[in-house]
């Protein structure tokens, strides 16, 4: 019987994972619409904030508390390759709002989180590095996106095909769906 | 076997879904990349140029507040006695308009970005017909210029163009750029700091008495020559602009540019632009100077022309960095 998933882990788990997927949509939807953009660049740059202070306080709580291990019944290269994808979406989850805000700063654009908070440049004005990390923040977007995809199927096979209990860890006692 | 095709099911839905908000599958949406092309296609634009109003050269100067404007919006720039150092640039599009960019930067970081045009209403009412418009000057293969048949088409299904036509024609061509009316076009939502929102439209008024060009001489004035004249202009001291606000009412045409509102709105005195010099081009040609970054107490308006300007803008602004940057 594998234990669950501490408390913090399950709720910084279940917002953040809302916040992401409603970003990566916001993100690609923004760019490529003329009457939804204002209203979508509104929310994206606070809600890029959120997930970084959400990110940093993910990670903290990970390196202090060491999640259980993954029931025996696990081969070990499925145990490593699920290591790898967590941590190529920590990694992503962190790099992707600094990226976005280095971008801005390089690109000369205030970087606004509220109606009245404009955070400070990150980066000096330059039109390579704009054009380098604009690239960089959309092809990485869009890598989060495919490990995000990845990440829901490889936890329905856990829930719907070996049905391992995995699933159920992320989920506070008694609330996994069936 | 239920449980796979339920996987690869959920799978393939949030993969179909993410397409279509990036606007991958197309369903008849205009996107801001679309439009971007059609602008260029209408006016092909050199390597690292703006995709509009490509030439034109830098200014600096100040927004000097008249603290009359505060009840309207709770704009910082706006407060009694502020003075806000601002960056801008004049720039010229065809013979026609001319325009007057200006980024107002506040001590906290908030910035207020301005588009401004000389002309006080746009051709037309929306996103899509400004883009239909474009398509049909795009250059045709066989004759390297636009079809007439497909501009006629474009005109008799908006009359909207006609309006401006007119307008154009009777305009008074003025003989620079200190000596013209520069207009936002578009509405914005106001807010003061009480909550209370209006929608308004801006004008600067030239303090330097209008010279109007008779029909030869306008033929004669050219970019350099427009620029020449505001260099030459700024040595006898600072060229200055009043800044008032139009307050729309309701039942006025708030989300339509291509409509003017009635001459009896009510007007607030904001204040001064005043510009003070001619800078080098490095100081304004990196800005992309977005119409809709606006500080707290200003806001869209939900004029879709206005959302097309900062999106084509955006897009202008990540294609000119990125042939800038390979050079």
């Amino acid at each position: 019987m594998t234990t669950s998933h501490n408390t913090v882990v399950q709720l910084l788990h279940w917002v953040m994972a809302a916040a992401i997927l409603a970003m990566l949509f916001i993100g690609v939807w923004m760019t490529a619409s003329i009457s939804d953009r204002p209203r979508l660049i509104a929310v994206h740059q606070p809600l890029g904030l959120l997930i970084l202070v959400l990110g940093v306080v993910r990670l903290a709580n990970r390196l202090l508390a060491r999640p259980s291990p993954l029931p025996p019944s696990i081969p070990r290269w499925q145990v490593r390759m699920a290591g790898l994808s967590h941590a190529l979406m920590y990694a992503l989850f962190l790099t992707l709002p600094l990226i976005g805000w280095a971008m801005l700063s390089a690109g000369g654009y205030p970087v606004r989180v509220t109606q009245s908070l404009v955070l400070p440049p990150i980066a000096p004005r330059d039109a390579t590095s704009y054009t380098l990390l604009r690239e960089a923040h959309r092809v990485l977007a869009h890598a989060l996106f495919a490990l995000v995809v990845l990440h829901i199927a490889a936890a329905l096979h856990h829930a719907w095909i070996r049905r391992d209990g995995v699933f159920r860890r992320i989920f506070p006692a008694g609330r996994a769906p069936r | 076997m239920v449980a796979l095709c339920a996987i690869v099911a959920v799978a393939g839905g949030l993969v179909l879904a993410f397409a279509w908000a990036a606007h991958w599958i197309p369903g008849g949406r205009l996107t801001a990349a679309a439009m971007t092309d059609a602008v260029e296609a209408a006016n092909p634009p050199g390597s690292g140029d703006r995709r509009a109003h490509a030439t034109g050269f830098c200014v600096a100067g100040r927004f000097e507040s008249s603290g009359l404007a505060q009840r309207i919006s709770r704009a910082a720039v706006f407060a009694p006695g502020a003075v806000t150092p601002l960056v801008g640039r004049m720039s010229t599009a065809g013979r026609m308009v001319r325009s007057m960019s200006l980024l107002l930067r506040m001590d906290d970081g908030q910035e207020w970005r301005m588009a401004l045009n000389n002309t006080p209403f746009f051709p037309v009412a929306t996103a899509e017909t400004f883009h239909a418009l474009n398509l049909a000057n795009r250059p045709v293969m066989a004759t390297g210029r636009p079809d007439p048949a497909a501009q006629a088409e474009v005109r008799a299904a908006h009359p909207e163009l006609l309006v401006f036509a007119e307008w154009a024609q009777s305009a008074q061509q003025t003989s620079g750029f200190a000596d013209t009316d520069y207009h936002s076009v578009n509405s914005f939502r106001a807010v003061n700091a009480s909550g209370a929102e209006a929608y308004v439209r801006w004008t600067l008024q030239p303090h330097d008495a209008m010279v109007g060009l008779q029909p030869l001489e306008s033929m004669s004035v050219t970019p350099d020559s427009l620029a020449d004249g505001l260099r030459a202009r700024l040595m006898n001291g600072p060229v200055s602009w009043t800044m008032t606000l139009h307050v729309a009412e309701g039942g006025d045409p708030v989300l339509d540019p291509s409509r003017q509102w009635p001459a009896t709105r009510q007007r607030v005195v904001a204040g001064q632009v005043v510009l003070t010099t001619v800078t080098g081009d490095d100081q304004c040609h990196a800005i992309n100077f977005d119409p809709l970054i606006l500080p707290a107490g200003l806001e869209h308006s939900g004029d879709s022309v206005l959302a097309a300007r900062s999106a084509v803008y955006a897009h202008s602004f990540n294609r000119r960095m990125r042939e800038a940057a390979g050079q």
